[in-house]
């Protein structure tokens, strides 16, 4: 074979498979967030089990975690439990659910036969989600006491995942 | 002069004013959260006052909402773009981008609203500069190395075809071929044949 030819190849072929080795082990789901230390959206929302509203920086000077969730969303159902046990254990941090493309209807109904120890908001026009880059749901937001997003998961949470995340919020 | 121009603003500053709300009202419901159209808290957070000029009417509001929804990728989508995506996702984000327009938002400050949480993954033409001088650069270099590569070959001696190459060569040429430990034995092999 030409040796040019070979080596053109080479040339081409071999980064790209390094790129595909190193991304084996990925989470095509972990997909980085460009406001992780930035301030968080200062959006309002709607309470969808107290009535009134809540806006975002009048949160400040405690740790929030922000739920985006669905009850069509299965993987939102599995986490329901850790989110509630980490919100009872850790009353220091501010647990605020938000209603991911689902009819308050349907919300109010699970959340009246699972129970929830935080309160859930709606996000009707969708300007959380855009505001905090929501892909699609389950996807949490970890939030400081300064207002800083400190972190962004991916997927059902459990108590592990959880609590290394809180140390993170709390620092 | 004055006059002619204060009769043609007079209505458009009416309308953007807006009458206070009696004290009876705000005693019963208290202070209102914001007017519908008013500027989020959000965005202001995120690109300050609008810049450019309110558009004047529902058309104008609408052509340049499309002229930014195509911009836009649609982030639960295969490459399509907020335009011409049904999901709800893509249905919010034109409603918001409609909401930014008509607040006077510019084009390139709704663009990088949805840039602050997404990432320059959501603009469909990513802006040129940094690594992305790459994309447009990089097709050129191909092509222009391609074209070379072309050229080059095609000023390249053509290969002798079988039938030239099978024809009996003259000695000279031939001897050239011949290898250098057994040329003296040819040599000598031509002197006493009487062919060199």
């Amino acid at each position: 074979m030409n040796k040019g030819v070979m080596a053109v190849g080479l040339a081409v072929t071999v980064p790209l498979i390094g790129l595909l080795l190193l991304n084996i082990g990925r989470n095509p789901s972990a997909i980085s967030s460009p406001l992780i230390k930035k301030p968080a959206p200062d959006v309002r929302m709607k309470n969808l089990e107290g009535g009134g509203s809540l806006q975002i920086s009048s949160l400040r000077g405690r740790p929030i975690v922000i739920n985006f969730w669905a009850t069509w969303c299965i993987p939102c159902i599995q986490e329901h439990a850790a989110l509630n046990a980490a919100a009872r254990s850790n009353p220091d941090v501010t647990f605020l659910g938000v209603v991911y493309e689902d009819s308050t209807e349907n919300t109010m109904r699970f959340l009246a036969e699972r129970g929830s120890a935080y309160n859930s908001y709606a996000d009707e026009d969708g300007k959380a989600a855009i505001a905090f880059g929501v892909y699609g749901v389950p996807e949490t937001y970890f939030v400081d006491a300064k207002g800083t997003i400190v972190d962004k998961y991916v997927g059902p949470l459990d108590d592990d995942t959880i609590f290394a995340k809180l140390a993170a919020a709390r620092k | 002069m004055v006059a002619v121009l204060w009769l043609a603003v007079a209505p458009i500053a009416r309308a953007q004013e807006k009458p206070p709300l009696p004290p009876e009202v705000i005693s019963i419901l208290g202070e209102p959260d914001g007017p519908k159209d008013g500027l989020d808290a959000a965005v202001v957070g995120a690109l300050g006052q609008p810049e450019g000029p309110v558009p004047a009417n529902e058309t104008a509001i609408n052509v340049k909402s499309a002229s930014v929804a195509v911009k836009l990728r649609c982030p639960v989508c295969q490459g399509v773009a907020v335009s011409d995506s049904p999901s709800g996702m893509a249905v919010k984000m034109r409603g918001q981008i409609r909401e930014l327009v008509a607040q006077g938002y510019s084009e390139e400050q709704v663009l990088s609203y949805f840039e602050r949480s997404y990432g320059e993954f959501v603009r469909l033409d990513p802006p040129m500069e940094g690594l992305n001088l790459l994309l447009w650069i990089l097709p050129g270099v191909v092509l222009l190395g391609g074209f070379l590569l072309v050229l080059y070959k095609a000023r390249q001696p053509v290969p002798v075809r079988a039938s030239v190459q099978d024809a009996p060569r003259p000695p000279s040429e031939a001897a050239a071929d011949v290898d250098p430990a057994l040329a003296k034995y040819l040599e000598r092999i031509r002197r006493d044949s009487g062919t060199s």
